[in-house]
């Protein structure tokens, strides 16, 4: 049986997303998957591969989060517009998904 | 005029090491758009290695020198790093062109200290017979942090200014703890712990001393390839980054080597310190600079100071610096 939820995904720099997962926790969701990500933003490309690089840290982050219920999804993205977004880089979407076992989210 | 011909058959000896050839072939196979690529997990055990080599060897070293005479060259290195970040910064702000924070953020860099570039030094130094005292490679945190601070303090303040907002506060403690805490010097100063109180000789010999060369080789390659990969990135922003990357690193290390003269005059400092200080001082930090600039200054760009540091900074210091230091020192120690 599946469950309407929804699904915030923000993509930014991996130097930042210890501060975004404090607040995705500080807001109430459950959880949220971290994945290596890369590709074309307004700047430039940000590369996925994994060849040396001296500046690590610059390489994109995909973080998602899904919540059962959307204010919660909104009150987190827009908690990390505020105080994340204004220095560094990010995108951010809501997606609407279906979910099994809702206690979980 | 024969002490001038002295020191361009010296610069250009200097040229052909193995070190900086193996620079000079990673820009080039960058260049020619080789598929060739070390994994990163290679790079960050690299720098791991050789910090850690350099480390031991100090530690084990020091234990039997006297640490007082450290003093003087310590206190200058951290003049040296904060004299860097304020020309840079006084010499940012004349270019209209520039943001602020962008030539504060690169002048931090520059002041700040590459460990691959004191790697590379330090070999040159062996293979030249140039002795050197084994605690200046423990100089690198003296110069790197005053320096990282001081341009974060300085955009800060500028920031706070101009925004007319009280901001956040800049944290000093948290900035000294983040560049300890970085890959590079956490390396090196857990091997002088080592050293000064274990006995790694064993380890030292028969696995970290074998190795250092051959590794530094593989980063020097690395440093290549990513210099060229960065300079298209540089050249999107204001060229003159590019012209302070180049001028930049000349003039840090000719202050350095002046200081690290009259610390020679006053304590006896040794010619190859003075050289290491000079290049130190030349060097611009590739690892744990700029994810500490990018925390502390996060509104400056990061193609500006990365771009400068990497594809300019870093060969300059490399290619040009510690050969023309070596030579200095040759023909000003009469060596």
């Amino acid at each position: 049986m599946f469950y309407p939820a929804t699904k915030l995904i923000i993509i930014t720099e991996t130097f930042i997303s210890d501060d975004v997962c404090k607040i995705i926790d500080a807001c109430g969701a459950k959880g949220y998957t971290l994945v290596p990500s890369g590709g074309k933003g307004l700047h430039h490309l940000h590369p996925t591969s994994d060849k040396a690089t001296v500046a690590e840290d610059f390489a994109n982050i995909k973080i998602e989060v899904v919540c059962s219920e959307r204010k919660i999804a909104e009150k987190i993205a827009e908690k990390i517009l505020q105080e994340c977004f204004e220095d560094y880089p990010g995108v951010m979407y809501l997606e609407n998904v279906e979910i099994m076992r809702p206690t979980r989210f | 005029m024969e002490a001038l011909i002295d020191f361009i058959q010296q610069f250009i000896r200097q040229l052909q090491s193995p070190t900086l050839s193996f620079l000079i072939g990673g820009a080039v196979i960058a260049a020619s758009g080789s598929k060739l690529k070390i994994p990163n997990p290679v790079y960050q055990f690299i720098v791991f290695m050789l910090l850690m080599k350099i480390g031991i060897k100090g530690g084990i070293e020091i234990r039997e020198s006297n640490f007082t005479d450290m003093l003087v060259p310590a206190v200058f290195s951290a003049i040296i790093g904060m004299a860097i970040v304020v020309i840079g910064n006084f010499i940012f702000s004349k270019i209209p062109s520039v943001k602020k924070e962008d030539g504060t953020a690169t002048a931090g860099l520059f002041g700040a200290v590459s460990a691959s570039t004191l790697a590379a030094a330090m070999v040159l130094l062996e293979e030249q017979g140039m002795m050197f005292e084994a605690w200046v490679p423990a100089l690198y945190p003296f110069m790197d942090i005053p320096a990282l601070v001081l341009a974060i303090v300085i955009a800060n303040i500028h920031h706070q200014k101009s925004e007319k907002t009280n901001g956040h506060k800049v944290e000093v403690w948290s900035i000294v703890k983040e560049s300890l805490r970085g890959a590079a010097l956490s390396a090196m100063l857990l091997g002088l712990a080592l050293g000064l109180f274990a006995k790694p000789d064993k380890v030292l010999m028969s696995f970290y001393n074998p190795l250092f060369r051959g590794f530094l080789s593989i980063l020097m390659l690395i440093l290549g390839m990513e210099a060229y990969a960065r300079w298209r990135e540089l050249k999107k922003v204001a060229h003159w980054f590019a012209i302070y990357a180049f001028i930049g690193p000349i003039v840090h290390g000719l202050i350095g080597f002046a200081l690290g003269y009259l610390a020679y005059i006053w304590v006896g400092f040794s010619p190859g310190g003075v050289v290491l200080l000079a290049v130190i001082a030349s060097s611009n930090s590739d690892i744990s600079g700029p994810p500490t600039i990018r925390g502390g200054i996060p509104w400056a760009n990061p193609s500006t100071y990365i771009g400068s540091s990497t594809s300019v900074g870093t060969p300059v210091a490399i290619a040009i610096c510690i050969p023309l230091f070596v030579a200095l020192a040759e023909v000003v120690f009469s060596l």
